[in-house]
């Protein structure tokens, strides 16, 4: 083989490649046409010789004792905290903590940046904190003396083991059955609005430059599905990310969320001839009870369904 | 230099690379998550041209989504290139790039703070371009507008104070980034891969504003490469021999700094394309700059236009920045050029 002829040979193969790529038709993968689930937990907690231990979403164990001074390092684990009854042993949260109310009276520990001298300060005996959010604070924690329990939530299943081995952790076991009980009516109550095998189409537009949208491994995704819906981004990959809008053309979804009004004008100028556009079923859709990871996600699934499903 | 193409004629290398971008351009409208083949591509625009109206979804994905996009990644890498020649010519520095007095830090603040302070308005827009675009453009001006200033005395302007201005006013805008996202931004993922480079949800008014931007600019350029490589020899030499060098180094600068300015806030910040572009034009092709402004344009837009599509395609549904694209598949081919011309040598 000459040396121009392999030259060319490369050239070829380099565009044989793209194109492969490029040819490569995404299919929207359709899933089962109804969904119940029931979720059982439980499989975090570890009781033999007597001793009960917890794990927390990273896989690191806990031994059940009496924690006293909790501090919290995310919205959402406060929530999980007071939900679960023990707000009055939560010693610190932070700025951007504001439900329930009573948290906000608490000792602050500062925003997304974390103040490690003040947490050192309020001698906590446990620190709740979030997987993806607060993972940087658990090797400076650790080091001080203080446990770090991460609660997860790439799905719902792993939202609720969360919450159920921290309320066994806490002594806590009785809100936390209610608190699982309540996530499972909700979904049931929404699978009974979806018509017989019809689930709705639907796209979440997170942010619209560049237009991006949740995935798998993404609670929000969950909550798509368990509402009734069907992400059609549902192979985009990763938990969060940009989305291609010729896609979302070819895809067509019945519905649309948007974060915001001005979001819901974009789409309507950018995207005229989606079906959601044309019958108007774009709804603005997000606020603290959808983006905190937490126990007010049952509010967000009830009202999601609703919108999805109007009942008459 | 020793590659055989800079002996070749200049119409030659010219009339060599049009085919290629034309060609890249094709490839580009007709490939992508959803193809479209070419006769339907000419079905479309002869629809338009008689004035059908927009009956499937595929005419609208093309029209309004993948033929904005395609011509727009074309002018911002045509840009990006020629201003990235000119800098390195103007301020005799082979490290000056088009972001290179404070042009991306300025356009980054200005996004942001467009994004902190007008919330969700995110849809709001002036004129016809959205206020992101427009907020991240004024940025970018007014920051080198202050390092212009600063570095200049009455009539006089020192290319090496403005570049030293330029970085200290980067980095005073860095600062001022990064509190605005401590602060207020948090929840704004997405403005971190508009940071990154991205081409996505682009439309005609930005192929509009890149066009008034980059092809007067380009023209110019091109015009002036006769006085670009007289600077190379150094201010005093380029004034005995004729040249006007204050007019000359200011009307380029600002002519450079309004193109950079529009390109960053069409595309955000990518990167690699205004420096390794002119540095490989000028191993192929030779340093002359009546070679290298137009080659490198050409070279800058196809490249450019082929990274966007494997940004859009590779992983698709899932896009990735396209200024990540640029550096993977730009800097190992950099490299290889760089080691065949040593060899060479």
């Amino acid at each position: 083989m000459s040396k121009l002829q392999r030259k060319i040979s490369y050239f070829l193969l380099f565009f044989a490649t793209l194109g492969a790529f490029g040819c490569r038709r995404s299919e929207n993968p359709s899933k089962e046409s109804t969904l119940t689930a029931t979720f059982t937990v439980g499989s975090w907690i570890n009781r033999s010789d007597g001793v009960v231990r917890v794990r927390d979403g990273s896989g690191t164990l806990f031994e059940t004792k009496s924690y006293q001074r909790i501090v919290s390092l995310a919205p959402n684990t406060t929530e999980i905290l007071f939900a679960l009854g023990v707000g009055d042993r939560v010693v610190g949260v932070t700025t951007n903590c504001n439900y329930p109310p009573e948290a906000t009276t608490k000792e602050k520990i500062g925003d997304y940046n974390l103040n490690y001298e003040k947490i050192v300060a309020l001698k906590p005996d446990l620190a709740v904190g979030s997987t993806g959010f607060t993972d940087a604070a658990r090797s400076p924690l650790e080091r001080a003396g203080i446990p770090y329990y991460a609660v997860s939530h790439a799905s719902f299943g792993e939202l609720l083991e969360s919450m159920w081995a921290l309320g066994v952790l806490l002594g806590a076991e009785e809100t936390a059955r209610r608190i699982v009980a309540e996530f499972n009516a909700a979904v049931q109550r929404a699978a009974e609005r979806v018509p017989s095998g019809k689930r709705l189409s639907v796209f979440w537009i997170q942010w619209n430059r560049p237009l991006s949208t949740v995935g798998p491994g993404n609670f929000h995704h969950d909550l798509i599905e368990y509402a009734g819906g069907r992400n059609i981004a549902s192979d985009l990959g990763v938990p969060y990310g940009p989305f291609n809008e010729e896609l979302l053309v070819e895809r067509a979804p019945e519905v649309l969320l948007v974060p915001s009004p001005e979001v819901k004008e974009w789409a309507q100028k950018r995207f005229p001839h989606l079906p959601a556009v044309k019958k108007g079923r774009i709804y603005v859709f997000g606020g603290d009870e959808s983006a905190r990871p937490g126990p007010r996600l049952v509010s967000a699934l009830e009202t999601l369904s609703l919108r999805l499903y109007p009942t008459p | 230099m020793s590659s055989p193409l800079t002996r070749v004629p200049l119409r030659w290398v010219l009339l060599a690379l049009s085919a290629v971008s034309v060609t890249t351009l094709l490839v580009a409208c007709g490939v992508g998550a959803v193809p479209i083949p070419l006769e339907k591509q000419v079905q479309i625009l002869w629809g338009v041209f008689r004035r059908y109206p927009l009956d499937s979804e595929l005419s609208y994905a093309y029209l309004s989504i993948r033929l904005p996009r395609v011509l727009t990644t074309f002018l911002v890498g045509m840009s990006l290139a020629c201003v990235g020649a000119l800098f390195q010519s103007l301020l005799r520095n082979p490290l000056a790039e088009p972001y290179v007095i404070g042009v991306s830090p300025g356009a980054s603040l200005g996004a942001s703070t467009f994004l902190a302070f007008a919330g969700g308005g995110s849809a709001m827009t002036a004129g016809h371009l959205s206020g992101m675009t427009f907020s991240a453009f004024v940025g970018g001006l007014l920051a080198v507008g202050a390092a212009y200033l600063l570095a200049s005395r009455g009539r006089y302007l020192s290319l090496a104070d403005v570049l030293l201005a330029g970085i200290a006013i980067a980095s005073i805008c860095t600062a001022a980034t990064s509190y605005l996202w401590i602060r207020r931004l948090q929840d704004v993922r997405g403005l971190l891969y508009w940071l990154m480079g991205t081409l996505s949800g682009r439309s005609w008014n930005h192929v509009g504003l890149m066009f008034l931007l980059g092809v007067p600019s380009v023209g110019l350029c091109w015009r002036l490469a006769s006085g670009l490589n007289l600077m190379l020899l150094g201010e005093e030499h380029a004034a005995y021999l004729g040249l006007n060098v204050e007019r000359f180094k200011q009307g380029l600068l600002a002519l450079g700094t309004l193109t950079a300015a529009g390109t960053v806030s069409v595309g955000g910040v990518i990167g690699f394309v205004g420096i390794i572009v002119p540095h490989l034009v000028r191993r192929l092709v030779g340093a002359d700059n009546r070679r290298v402004i137009p080659t490198a344009s050409l070279m800058g837009g196809s490249f450019l236009v082929g990274c966007d599509l494997i940004a859009r395609t590779l992983f698709a549904p899932l896009e990735v920045p396209v200024g990540m694209v640029t550096a993977l598949f730009g800097a190992p081919f950099f490299l290889y050029v760089l080691r065949r011309t040593q060899r060479k040598n």
